[in-house]
Protein backbone atom coordinates (compact mmCIF):
# COMPACT_ATOMS: atom_id res chain seq x y z
CA UNK A 1 0.00 0.00 0.00
CA UNK A 2 1.77 3.47 -0.79
CA UNK A 3 1.82 6.16 1.24
CA UNK A 4 -1.23 8.61 -0.15
CA UNK A 5 -1.23 12.42 0.11
CA UNK A 6 -4.51 13.09 2.92
CA UNK A 7 -7.19 14.97 1.53
CA UNK A 8 -10.23 15.68 3.81
CA UNK A 9 -12.69 14.26 1.55
CA UNK A 10 -11.16 10.90 2.23
CA UNK A 11 -12.64 8.79 4.55
CA UNK A 12 -10.25 7.94 7.66
CA UNK A 13 -11.72 3.75 7.88
CA UNK A 14 -14.29 2.13 5.34
CA UNK A 15 -15.16 -1.24 6.41
CA UNK A 16 -17.99 -2.66 3.86
CA UNK A 17 -20.07 -5.96 3.88
CA UNK A 18 -16.91 -7.42 5.90
CA UNK A 19 -17.50 -11.20 7.01
CA UNK A 20 -15.15 -13.60 8.89
CA UNK A 21 -16.23 -16.93 10.43
CA UNK A 22 -14.43 -18.88 13.08
CA UNK A 23 -15.09 -22.90 11.71
CA UNK A 24 -18.74 -23.24 11.64
CA UNK A 25 -18.97 -19.99 14.15
CA UNK A 26 -19.76 -16.30 12.13
CA UNK A 27 -17.83 -13.92 13.39
CA UNK A 28 -19.01 -11.22 11.39
CA UNK A 29 -21.76 -11.19 8.74
CA UNK A 30 -22.11 -8.16 7.73
CA UNK A 31 -20.30 -5.21 9.06
CA UNK A 32 -20.03 -1.99 7.06
CA UNK A 33 -19.11 1.26 8.91
CA UNK A 34 -17.20 4.17 8.27
CA UNK A 35 -15.08 6.73 10.07
CA UNK A 36 -15.06 9.89 8.74
CA UNK A 37 -11.46 11.83 8.82
CA UNK A 38 -11.33 14.53 12.25
CA UNK A 39 -13.95 12.23 13.71
CA UNK A 40 -14.21 9.95 17.00
CA UNK A 41 -16.37 7.15 15.59
CA UNK A 42 -18.37 4.64 18.80
CA UNK A 43 -17.95 1.21 17.86
CA UNK A 44 -21.22 -0.21 20.41
CA UNK A 45 -22.40 -4.05 20.31
CA UNK A 46 -23.07 -6.61 22.73
CA UNK A 47 -20.55 -9.14 23.53
CA UNK A 48 -19.70 -11.32 20.95
CA UNK A 49 -21.42 -9.02 17.71
CA UNK A 50 -18.08 -8.89 15.94
CA UNK A 51 -16.02 -5.71 17.33
CA UNK A 52 -13.11 -7.11 18.27
CA UNK A 53 -13.02 -9.40 15.46
CA UNK A 54 -13.69 -6.34 12.75
CA UNK A 55 -11.17 -4.46 13.96
CA UNK A 56 -8.43 -7.35 14.03
CA UNK A 57 -9.77 -7.85 10.89
CA UNK A 58 -8.86 -3.80 9.92
CA UNK A 59 -5.46 -4.67 11.31
CA UNK A 60 -4.67 -7.88 9.91
CA UNK A 61 -5.08 -10.05 12.48
CA UNK A 62 -7.30 -11.77 11.33
CA UNK A 63 -8.15 -12.41 7.50
CA UNK A 64 -11.47 -11.69 6.66
CA UNK A 65 -13.49 -13.97 4.34
CA UNK A 66 -15.45 -11.71 2.13
CA UNK A 67 -16.15 -7.79 2.01
CA UNK A 68 -13.94 -4.10 1.74
CA UNK A 69 -11.82 -2.87 4.09
CA UNK A 70 -10.00 0.67 2.75
CA UNK A 71 -7.85 2.75 5.14
CA UNK A 72 -7.01 5.97 4.31
CA UNK A 73 -8.84 4.84 0.98
CA UNK A 74 -6.27 2.20 0.01
CA UNK A 75 -6.89 -1.43 0.57
CA UNK A 76 -4.41 -3.04 2.75
CA UNK A 77 -2.37 -5.92 1.49
CA UNK A 78 0.07 -7.92 2.79
CA UNK A 79 2.27 -7.13 5.66
CA UNK A 80 0.44 -3.55 5.09
CA UNK A 81 3.43 -1.56 6.02
CA UNK A 82 2.12 1.84 4.93
CA UNK A 83 -1.39 1.64 6.33
CA UNK A 84 0.16 0.56 10.08
CA UNK A 85 2.51 3.48 9.98
CA UNK A 86 -0.61 5.43 10.12
CA UNK A 87 -2.86 3.47 12.35
CA UNK A 88 -2.25 2.65 15.86
CA UNK A 89 -4.00 -0.20 17.49
CA UNK A 90 -5.09 -0.69 21.01
CA UNK A 91 -6.24 -4.64 21.93
CA UNK A 92 -9.07 -4.55 24.48
CA UNK A 93 -6.48 -6.68 26.72
CA UNK A 94 -3.20 -5.27 26.13
CA UNK A 95 -0.22 -7.45 26.45
CA UNK A 96 3.30 -6.61 26.79
CA UNK A 97 6.63 -8.39 27.81
CA UNK A 98 6.65 -8.46 31.54
CA UNK A 99 10.42 -7.74 32.04
CA UNK A 100 10.42 -4.86 30.46
CA UNK A 101 9.86 -1.49 32.28
CA UNK A 102 6.75 0.67 30.82
CA UNK A 103 9.27 3.24 29.22
CA UNK A 104 11.36 0.56 27.86
CA UNK A 105 8.07 -0.88 26.42
CA UNK A 106 7.74 2.42 24.60
CA UNK A 107 11.00 2.51 23.78
CA UNK A 108 10.85 -0.97 21.90
CA UNK A 109 7.77 -0.30 19.93
CA UNK A 110 8.68 3.09 19.28
CA UNK A 111 12.50 1.74 17.70
CA UNK A 112 10.09 -1.25 16.41
CA UNK A 113 8.01 1.83 14.83
CA UNK A 114 10.81 3.37 13.14
CA UNK A 115 10.74 6.47 15.03
CA UNK A 116 14.42 8.04 14.10
CA UNK A 117 16.84 9.30 16.95
CA UNK A 118 16.69 7.69 20.03
CA UNK A 119 16.35 11.33 21.74
CA UNK A 120 13.43 12.11 20.05
CA UNK A 121 12.00 8.48 20.79
CA UNK A 122 13.05 9.17 24.49
CA UNK A 123 11.40 12.46 24.86
CA UNK A 124 8.11 11.01 23.42
CA UNK A 125 7.94 7.92 25.30
CA UNK A 126 8.46 10.36 28.45
CA UNK A 127 5.46 12.32 26.77
CA UNK A 128 3.15 9.52 26.50
CA UNK A 129 3.75 8.29 29.71
CA UNK A 130 3.05 11.37 31.24
CA UNK A 131 -0.46 12.05 29.25
CA UNK A 132 -1.26 8.44 30.35
CA UNK A 133 -0.59 8.81 34.14
CA UNK A 134 2.12 6.63 33.76
CA UNK A 135 4.86 8.62 34.73
CA UNK A 136 5.38 7.43 37.92
CA UNK A 137 5.58 3.53 36.72
CA UNK A 138 7.60 4.30 33.86
CA UNK A 139 10.87 2.17 36.03
CA UNK A 140 8.86 -0.70 37.04
CA UNK A 141 8.48 -3.43 34.93
CA UNK A 142 5.46 -4.51 33.34
CA UNK A 143 4.88 -7.53 35.11
CA UNK A 144 3.99 -5.83 37.90
CA UNK A 145 1.56 -3.20 36.29
CA UNK A 146 -2.53 -3.36 37.04
CA UNK A 147 -4.68 -4.23 34.44
CA UNK A 148 -5.69 -0.40 34.35
CA UNK A 149 -2.47 0.30 34.25
CA UNK A 150 -1.71 -2.20 31.08
CA UNK A 151 -4.33 -0.73 29.76
CA UNK A 152 -2.78 2.88 30.15
CA UNK A 153 0.07 1.64 28.55
CA UNK A 154 -1.77 -0.43 25.81
CA UNK A 155 -3.25 3.18 24.95
CA UNK A 156 0.53 5.05 25.07
CA UNK A 157 1.96 2.36 22.39
CA UNK A 158 -1.50 2.93 20.65
CA UNK A 159 -0.06 6.75 20.37
CA UNK A 160 2.95 5.93 19.52
CA UNK A 161 4.36 7.82 16.16
CA UNK A 162 1.32 10.44 16.16
CA UNK A 163 -1.13 7.81 13.89
CA UNK A 164 -3.79 9.64 11.48
CA UNK A 165 -6.17 6.62 12.86
CA UNK A 166 -6.58 5.27 16.36
CA UNK A 167 -8.42 1.79 16.97
CA UNK A 168 -8.88 1.37 19.96
CA UNK A 169 -10.98 -1.54 21.93
CA UNK A 170 -12.16 -0.90 24.99
CA UNK A 171 -10.01 1.80 26.09
CA UNK A 172 -11.59 2.61 29.40
CA UNK A 173 -11.64 -1.34 30.59
CA UNK A 174 -10.49 -1.31 34.06
CA UNK A 175 -9.78 2.01 34.30
CA UNK A 176 -10.90 4.04 37.29
CA UNK A 177 -12.45 7.36 36.94
CA UNK A 178 -9.33 9.50 36.63
CA UNK A 179 -8.57 7.18 33.90
CA UNK A 180 -11.21 7.64 32.51
CA UNK A 181 -11.37 11.05 32.23
CA UNK A 182 -8.20 11.43 31.01
CA UNK A 183 -8.81 8.94 28.19
CA UNK A 184 -11.66 11.31 27.03
CA UNK A 185 -9.13 14.27 27.36
CA UNK A 186 -6.58 12.46 25.19
CA UNK A 187 -8.52 11.53 22.59
CA UNK A 188 -9.80 15.03 22.48
CA UNK A 189 -6.61 16.55 21.57
CA UNK A 190 -6.24 13.70 19.68
CA UNK A 191 -9.04 14.92 17.43
CA UNK A 192 -8.62 18.57 17.47
CA UNK A 193 -4.68 17.43 15.78
CA UNK A 194 -7.48 16.54 12.66
CA UNK A 195 -6.73 12.63 13.58
CA UNK A 196 -9.47 10.16 13.64
CA UNK A 197 -10.74 7.73 16.57
CA UNK A 198 -12.37 4.59 16.03
CA UNK A 199 -13.66 3.39 19.83
CA UNK A 200 -15.19 0.35 21.12
CA UNK A 201 -17.07 0.73 24.22
CA UNK A 202 -19.13 -0.37 26.70
CA UNK A 203 -19.49 2.79 28.10
CA UNK A 204 -22.38 4.06 26.61
CA UNK A 205 -22.86 7.63 28.25
CA UNK A 206 -19.14 8.50 27.68
CA UNK A 207 -19.61 7.14 24.13
CA UNK A 208 -22.79 9.73 23.72
CA UNK A 209 -20.91 12.11 25.15
CA UNK A 210 -17.81 12.22 23.10
CA UNK A 211 -18.50 10.71 19.69
CA UNK A 212 -19.79 12.28 16.67
CA UNK A 213 -21.01 9.44 15.00
CA UNK A 214 -21.85 5.52 16.06
CA UNK A 215 -21.76 1.91 14.48
CA UNK A 216 -23.92 -0.35 15.99
CA UNK A 217 -23.90 -4.34 15.76
CA UNK A 218 -25.66 -7.08 16.69
CA UNK A 219 -25.05 -10.72 15.56
CA UNK A 220 -21.82 -9.75 13.51
CA UNK A 221 -23.94 -7.08 11.65
CA UNK A 222 -24.08 -3.60 11.62
CA UNK A 223 -27.94 -2.59 12.76
CA UNK A 224 -27.28 1.55 12.03
CA UNK A 225 -25.09 3.89 11.97
CA UNK A 226 -25.38 7.69 12.13
CA UNK A 227 -25.26 10.80 14.81
CA UNK A 228 -26.19 9.90 17.81
CA UNK A 229 -28.48 12.60 18.25
CA UNK A 230 -30.04 11.59 14.69
CA UNK A 231 -30.22 8.39 15.61
CA UNK A 232 -32.13 8.97 19.15
CA UNK A 233 -34.71 10.94 17.35
CA UNK A 234 -35.17 8.04 15.06
CA UNK A 235 -35.69 6.10 17.63
CA UNK A 236 -38.15 8.31 19.54
CA UNK A 237 -40.00 9.54 16.08
CA UNK A 238 -38.72 12.91 17.06
CA UNK A 239 -37.53 15.60 19.80
CA UNK A 240 -39.11 15.17 22.77
CA UNK A 241 -40.25 18.27 25.48
CA UNK A 242 -41.60 17.76 28.95
CA UNK A 243 -43.79 20.78 29.51
CA UNK A 244 -45.59 21.96 32.94
CA UNK A 245 -48.30 24.66 33.05
CA UNK A 246 -50.13 26.11 35.96
CA UNK A 247 -53.41 24.84 34.31
CA UNK A 248 -54.07 22.58 31.13
CA UNK A 249 -57.42 23.21 29.55
CA UNK A 250 -58.81 21.04 26.40
CA UNK A 251 -58.68 24.37 24.52
CA UNK A 252 -54.93 24.69 25.17
CA UNK A 253 -54.14 20.78 24.35
CA UNK A 254 -56.12 20.80 21.02
CA UNK A 255 -54.30 24.07 20.26
CA UNK A 256 -50.46 22.39 21.23
CA UNK A 257 -51.15 19.96 18.67
CA UNK A 258 -51.57 21.75 16.10
CA UNK A 259 -48.60 23.40 16.19
CA UNK A 260 -46.21 22.76 12.97
CA UNK A 261 -44.05 19.83 13.67
CA UNK A 262 -45.80 18.42 16.70
CA UNK A 263 -46.51 14.93 15.93
CA UNK A 264 -47.83 13.63 19.94
CA UNK A 265 -49.31 15.15 22.69
CA UNK A 266 -49.54 13.27 25.85
CA UNK A 267 -50.60 14.14 29.42
CA UNK A 268 -47.75 12.38 32.22
CA UNK A 269 -49.70 13.40 34.54
CA UNK A 270 -51.24 16.68 36.45
CA UNK A 271 -50.50 19.54 34.23
CA UNK A 272 -47.32 17.83 32.74
CA UNK A 273 -47.61 17.00 29.43
CA UNK A 274 -45.02 15.10 26.72
CA UNK A 275 -44.75 16.80 23.31
CA UNK A 276 -42.60 14.96 20.20
CA UNK A 277 -42.00 17.10 17.27
CA UNK A 278 -40.92 16.23 14.10
CA UNK A 279 -38.45 19.17 13.26
CA UNK A 280 -35.82 20.16 15.21
CA UNK A 281 -36.40 23.28 16.37
CA UNK A 282 -36.92 25.23 19.29
CA UNK A 283 -40.74 24.41 20.79
CA UNK A 284 -40.53 26.61 23.97
CA UNK A 285 -41.40 30.27 22.55
CA UNK A 286 -44.55 28.80 20.45
CA UNK A 287 -45.64 26.84 24.11
CA UNK A 288 -45.43 29.90 26.00
CA UNK A 289 -47.21 31.81 23.33
CA UNK A 290 -50.10 28.98 23.45
CA UNK A 291 -50.75 29.09 27.36
CA UNK A 292 -50.57 32.70 27.40
CA UNK A 293 -53.32 33.02 24.88
CA UNK A 294 -54.90 30.19 26.71
CA UNK A 295 -54.83 32.21 29.84
CA UNK A 296 -52.64 29.66 31.24
CA UNK A 297 -48.85 30.16 32.37
CA UNK A 298 -46.07 27.87 30.88
CA UNK A 299 -44.09 26.39 34.14
CA UNK A 300 -41.11 24.84 32.96
CA UNK A 301 -40.13 22.93 29.70
CA UNK A 302 -37.11 21.08 28.75
CA UNK A 303 -35.64 19.34 25.71
CA UNK A 304 -35.58 15.06 26.30
CA UNK A 305 -32.65 13.98 25.15
CA UNK A 306 -32.88 10.23 24.40
CA UNK A 307 -29.92 8.29 25.85
CA UNK A 308 -27.35 6.20 23.41
CA UNK A 309 -28.32 3.40 26.33
CA UNK A 310 -32.06 3.79 25.07
CA UNK A 311 -31.19 3.66 21.67
CA UNK A 312 -28.75 0.19 22.32
CA UNK A 313 -31.07 -1.58 24.29
CA UNK A 314 -33.73 -1.00 21.57
CA UNK A 315 -31.56 -1.90 18.53
CA UNK A 316 -29.98 -5.06 20.31
CA UNK A 317 -33.50 -6.21 21.76
CA UNK A 318 -35.02 -5.86 18.09
CA UNK A 319 -31.83 -7.50 16.79
CA UNK A 320 -32.32 -10.38 18.85
CA UNK B 1 14.43 -25.89 34.57
CA UNK B 2 16.27 -25.07 31.88
CA UNK B 3 19.28 -23.98 34.05
CA UNK B 4 18.72 -26.84 35.97
CA UNK B 5 19.18 -29.23 32.92
CA UNK B 6 21.95 -27.36 31.82
CA UNK B 7 24.39 -27.83 35.10
CA UNK B 8 23.13 -31.18 35.43
CA UNK B 9 24.16 -32.58 32.05
CA UNK B 10 27.40 -30.32 32.58
CA UNK B 11 28.24 -32.02 35.38
CA UNK B 12 27.03 -35.68 34.08
CA UNK B 13 28.90 -35.37 30.82
CA UNK B 14 31.73 -33.22 32.49
CA UNK B 15 32.50 -34.87 36.12
CA UNK B 16 30.53 -38.17 36.68
CA UNK B 17 31.03 -40.00 33.30
CA UNK B 18 34.82 -39.04 32.79
CA UNK B 19 35.41 -40.22 36.56
CA UNK B 20 33.64 -43.54 35.85
CA UNK B 21 35.41 -44.41 32.51
CA UNK B 22 38.70 -42.55 33.04
CA UNK B 23 38.33 -40.34 29.83
CA UNK B 24 36.70 -36.92 28.39
CA UNK B 25 35.54 -35.39 25.41
CA UNK B 26 39.02 -33.69 24.95
CA UNK B 27 40.92 -36.59 25.67
CA UNK B 28 41.24 -38.03 22.35
CA UNK B 29 39.05 -39.78 19.82
CA UNK B 30 39.64 -43.87 20.32
CA UNK B 31 41.06 -46.14 17.74
CA UNK B 32 39.34 -47.18 14.23
CA UNK B 33 38.29 -50.27 14.07
CA UNK B 34 37.94 -51.41 17.80
CA UNK B 35 35.39 -54.17 17.94
CA UNK B 36 32.36 -53.86 20.28
CA UNK B 37 31.14 -55.23 23.56
CA UNK B 38 28.54 -57.13 22.89
CA UNK B 39 27.28 -57.42 26.39
CA UNK B 40 23.73 -56.83 26.82
CA UNK B 41 24.04 -54.30 29.90
CA UNK B 42 26.64 -52.27 28.01
CA UNK B 43 24.19 -52.01 25.18
CA UNK B 44 21.49 -50.94 27.50
CA UNK B 45 23.37 -48.53 29.67
CA UNK B 46 25.34 -47.13 26.60
CA UNK B 47 23.05 -47.45 23.60
CA UNK B 48 19.91 -46.95 24.71
CA UNK B 49 20.46 -44.66 27.90
CA UNK B 50 22.68 -42.62 26.19
CA UNK B 51 21.01 -42.38 22.54
CA UNK B 52 17.81 -42.00 23.93
CA UNK B 53 18.03 -40.91 27.32
CA UNK B 54 20.76 -38.37 27.29
CA UNK B 55 22.06 -37.50 23.92
CA UNK B 56 18.27 -37.28 22.84
CA UNK B 57 16.62 -35.99 25.92
CA UNK B 58 18.95 -33.33 26.88
CA UNK B 59 18.87 -31.38 23.80
CA UNK B 60 15.24 -31.46 22.97
CA UNK B 61 14.19 -30.20 26.44
CA UNK B 62 17.21 -27.15 26.29
CA UNK B 63 16.54 -26.50 22.48
CA UNK B 64 12.45 -26.88 23.24
CA UNK B 65 11.81 -25.01 26.20
CA UNK B 66 14.11 -22.26 25.02
CA UNK B 67 12.33 -22.11 21.29
CA UNK B 68 9.07 -22.72 23.06
CA UNK B 69 9.43 -19.26 24.88
CA UNK B 70 9.62 -17.49 21.57
CA UNK B 71 6.64 -17.80 18.80
CA UNK B 72 4.29 -20.14 20.62
CA UNK B 73 4.75 -17.94 23.89
CA UNK B 74 4.00 -14.84 22.18
CA UNK B 75 0.58 -16.14 20.97
CA UNK B 76 0.12 -17.63 24.16
CA UNK B 77 0.44 -14.34 25.87
CA UNK B 78 -0.87 -12.21 23.16
CA UNK B 79 2.04 -10.27 22.62
CA UNK B 80 2.56 -11.09 19.16
CA UNK B 81 -0.46 -8.40 18.56
CA UNK B 82 1.57 -5.11 19.45
CA UNK B 83 4.48 -6.67 17.10
CA UNK B 84 1.92 -7.64 14.41
CA UNK B 85 0.36 -4.33 14.49
CA UNK B 86 3.66 -2.27 14.08
CA UNK B 87 4.76 -1.55 10.64
CA UNK B 88 6.99 -4.33 10.45
CA UNK B 89 6.99 -7.20 8.29
CA UNK B 90 6.06 -11.06 9.65
CA UNK B 91 8.96 -11.76 8.40
CA UNK B 92 11.24 -9.73 10.12
CA UNK B 93 9.99 -10.28 13.52
CA UNK B 94 9.88 -14.72 12.53
CA UNK B 95 13.86 -13.51 11.28
CA UNK B 96 14.37 -11.42 14.70
CA UNK B 97 13.01 -14.21 16.61
CA UNK B 98 14.94 -16.98 15.04
CA UNK B 99 18.55 -14.82 15.15
CA UNK B 100 17.72 -14.24 19.76
CA UNK B 101 17.64 -18.32 19.53
CA UNK B 102 20.57 -18.84 17.23
CA UNK B 103 22.63 -16.67 19.20
CA UNK B 104 21.20 -18.22 22.66
CA UNK B 105 22.24 -21.46 21.92
CA UNK B 106 25.68 -20.30 20.18
CA UNK B 107 26.29 -18.79 24.35
CA UNK B 108 24.52 -22.00 25.37
CA UNK B 109 26.43 -24.66 23.44
CA UNK B 110 29.42 -22.95 24.47
CA UNK B 111 28.88 -22.81 27.72
CA UNK B 112 28.02 -25.89 28.25
CA UNK B 113 31.32 -27.43 26.74
CA UNK B 114 33.29 -25.24 28.59
CA UNK B 115 31.71 -26.11 32.07
CA UNK B 116 32.29 -30.03 30.79
CA UNK B 117 35.76 -29.51 29.49
CA UNK B 118 36.55 -28.01 33.23
CA UNK B 119 34.65 -31.05 35.14
CA UNK B 120 36.89 -33.53 33.19
CA UNK B 121 39.98 -31.70 33.80
CA UNK B 122 38.79 -31.69 38.09
CA UNK B 123 37.95 -35.61 37.22
CA UNK B 124 40.42 -37.16 34.88
CA UNK B 125 43.23 -34.54 34.86
CA UNK B 126 44.78 -31.93 32.18
CA UNK B 127 42.50 -31.99 28.74
CA UNK B 128 44.85 -33.03 25.65
CA UNK B 129 42.65 -32.08 22.63
CA UNK B 130 41.23 -29.34 23.03
CA UNK B 131 41.31 -28.65 19.14
CA UNK B 132 38.04 -30.81 19.65
CA UNK B 133 36.44 -27.76 21.28
CA UNK B 134 34.84 -25.71 18.05
CA UNK B 135 33.60 -29.44 16.80
CA UNK B 136 31.47 -30.26 19.93
CA UNK B 137 30.42 -26.86 20.26
CA UNK B 138 29.04 -27.21 16.11
CA UNK B 139 27.37 -30.86 16.80
CA UNK B 140 25.60 -29.66 20.18
CA UNK B 141 24.62 -26.31 18.71
CA UNK B 142 23.27 -28.37 15.64
CA UNK B 143 21.52 -30.49 17.96
CA UNK B 144 19.94 -27.74 19.97
CA UNK B 145 19.13 -26.04 16.71
CA UNK B 146 17.41 -28.72 15.27
CA UNK B 147 15.05 -28.88 18.02
CA UNK B 148 14.47 -25.11 17.73
CA UNK B 149 13.43 -25.44 14.42
CA UNK B 150 11.01 -28.17 15.24
CA UNK B 151 9.60 -25.99 17.78
CA UNK B 152 9.22 -22.70 15.89
CA UNK B 153 7.46 -25.06 13.41
CA UNK B 154 4.96 -26.05 16.13
CA UNK B 155 4.88 -23.24 17.74
CA UNK B 156 3.39 -21.42 13.75
CA UNK B 157 1.01 -24.26 13.28
CA UNK B 158 -0.03 -24.83 16.94
CA UNK B 159 0.22 -20.95 18.86
CA UNK B 160 0.86 -22.72 21.99
CA UNK B 161 4.07 -23.26 24.57
CA UNK B 162 3.00 -26.23 26.40
CA UNK B 163 1.74 -27.98 23.27
CA UNK B 164 5.10 -27.05 21.89
CA UNK B 165 6.75 -28.93 24.00
CA UNK B 166 3.86 -31.98 24.09
CA UNK B 167 4.26 -32.42 20.44
CA UNK B 168 7.82 -32.15 20.41
CA UNK B 169 8.66 -35.05 23.32
CA UNK B 170 5.62 -37.36 21.70
CA UNK B 171 7.57 -37.06 17.89
CA UNK B 172 10.87 -37.79 19.65
CA UNK B 173 9.44 -40.92 21.25
CA UNK B 174 8.04 -41.96 17.75
CA UNK B 175 10.24 -41.27 15.25
CA UNK B 176 13.27 -42.91 17.71
CA UNK B 177 10.49 -45.91 18.03
CA UNK B 178 10.34 -46.27 14.37
CA UNK B 179 13.92 -46.12 14.01
CA UNK B 180 14.96 -48.98 16.44
CA UNK B 181 11.96 -51.19 14.60
CA UNK B 182 13.48 -50.50 11.18
CA UNK B 183 17.01 -51.03 12.30
CA UNK B 184 16.20 -54.04 14.05
CA UNK B 185 14.87 -55.58 11.13
CA UNK B 186 16.61 -53.78 7.80
CA UNK B 187 19.99 -53.05 9.53
CA UNK B 188 21.30 -49.48 9.78
CA UNK B 189 20.49 -47.60 6.94
CA UNK B 190 22.34 -43.78 5.84
CA UNK B 191 19.38 -42.73 5.17
CA UNK B 192 17.80 -42.90 8.67
CA UNK B 193 20.47 -39.93 9.65
CA UNK B 194 18.59 -37.82 7.62
CA UNK B 195 15.51 -38.35 10.19
CA UNK B 196 14.78 -34.89 12.46
CA UNK B 197 15.12 -36.17 16.14
CA UNK B 198 17.89 -39.22 15.02
CA UNK B 199 20.10 -36.99 13.47
CA UNK B 200 19.70 -34.39 16.34
CA UNK B 201 20.43 -37.86 19.04
CA UNK B 202 23.39 -38.44 16.46
CA UNK B 203 25.20 -34.96 16.59
CA UNK B 204 24.40 -34.43 20.54
CA UNK B 205 25.93 -38.46 20.73
CA UNK B 206 29.29 -37.24 19.60
CA UNK B 207 30.02 -36.10 23.21
CA UNK B 208 29.73 -39.83 24.68
CA UNK B 209 31.33 -41.30 22.01
CA UNK B 210 34.36 -39.49 22.70
CA UNK B 211 33.98 -41.32 25.86
CA UNK B 212 32.99 -44.83 25.64
CA UNK B 213 32.63 -45.28 21.69
CA UNK B 214 35.64 -46.23 19.83
CA UNK B 215 35.81 -43.64 17.30
CA UNK B 216 35.56 -44.71 13.63
CA UNK B 217 32.37 -46.64 13.41
CA UNK B 218 29.04 -45.19 14.64
CA UNK B 219 26.42 -47.75 14.50
CA UNK B 220 23.20 -48.28 16.89
CA UNK B 221 24.66 -51.66 18.35
CA UNK B 222 22.32 -52.43 20.41
CA UNK B 223 19.97 -52.73 17.00
CA UNK B 224 22.20 -55.10 16.05
CA UNK B 225 22.30 -57.30 18.20
CA UNK B 226 18.49 -57.28 18.77
CA UNK B 227 18.51 -58.10 14.75
CA UNK B 228 21.10 -60.62 15.10
CA UNK B 229 23.76 -61.42 12.74
CA UNK B 230 22.04 -60.21 9.69
CA UNK B 231 21.86 -56.73 10.47
CA UNK B 232 24.60 -54.75 8.33
CA UNK B 233 27.03 -53.53 11.27
CA UNK B 234 29.81 -51.32 9.37
CA UNK B 235 28.54 -47.49 9.07
CA UNK B 236 31.59 -45.47 9.55
CA UNK B 237 31.93 -42.23 11.28
CA UNK B 238 32.38 -40.23 8.00
CA UNK B 239 29.49 -42.31 6.33
CA UNK B 240 26.89 -40.93 9.38
CA UNK B 241 28.17 -37.60 9.75
CA UNK B 242 27.95 -37.05 6.13
CA UNK B 243 24.36 -37.86 6.71
CA UNK B 244 23.88 -36.21 9.82
CA UNK B 245 25.33 -33.09 8.96
CA UNK B 246 22.88 -32.92 5.33
CA UNK B 247 20.29 -34.17 7.24
CA UNK B 248 20.28 -31.33 10.02
CA UNK B 249 20.69 -28.69 6.98
CA UNK B 250 17.69 -29.92 5.05
CA UNK B 251 15.90 -30.25 8.35
CA UNK B 252 16.68 -26.77 9.74
CA UNK B 253 15.55 -25.44 6.41
CA UNK B 254 12.50 -27.20 5.85
CA UNK B 255 11.13 -26.73 9.72
CA UNK B 256 12.44 -23.15 9.82
CA UNK B 257 10.64 -22.37 5.80
CA UNK B 258 7.45 -23.95 6.74
CA UNK B 259 7.55 -22.64 10.19
CA UNK B 260 7.54 -19.34 8.34
CA UNK B 261 4.95 -20.12 6.05
CA UNK B 262 2.30 -20.89 8.90
CA UNK B 263 3.36 -17.97 10.83
CA UNK B 264 2.91 -15.60 7.69
CA UNK B 265 -0.73 -16.74 8.28
CA UNK B 266 -1.43 -17.55 11.39
CA UNK B 267 -4.00 -15.59 12.66
CA UNK B 268 -4.22 -14.14 17.01
CA UNK B 269 -7.78 -15.07 17.60
CA UNK B 270 -7.69 -15.09 20.91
Amino acid sequence: MSCTPRTTSELALEVKNLTKSYGAFPGVWDVTLTVEQGTLHGFLGPNGSGKTTTMKCVMGLLRKASGLIRVFGEEPSGDAIEMKKRVGYMPESPSFPTYLKGREVLLTYGRIRGTSGERRLDEESRSLLQKVGLADAAEKVVGKYSRGMLTRLGLAVALLGHPDLLILDEPTEGLDPVGVIQVRDILRGVISEGRSVLLSSHQLPEVQQMCSKVTIVNNGRTVTEGSVGDLTRRLRGGVVYKAEFDSLSPELMSKLKKIDGVSEVEVLHDNIIRVVVSKDYDLRPLLARSATEYGALLLSCEREEASLEELFLSLVKEGD
Amino acid sequence: MVLGLFLFAALVFGYLLPTIDGKSITTGPNELGVSFSSDLWWVLVHNLAFNIGVSGVFPLLIGGFIAADSIASEFDYNTIVPLLTQPVRRGEVYAGKLLEKVLLLLVVSTLFTLLVIAGSEVSVGAQSHLEMIPLVIFTEFGAFLEYTALAFLVGSLARSGSMVLGILIAAFFLILVSVLVLAAYFGEQEPMFFLPVVNAVFLFKVIPFYIFQPWGVMVLQGYSIIAGPTAPVAVTVVSALEYVVAGLLANLVVAFAAGYYFFRRAEVKG
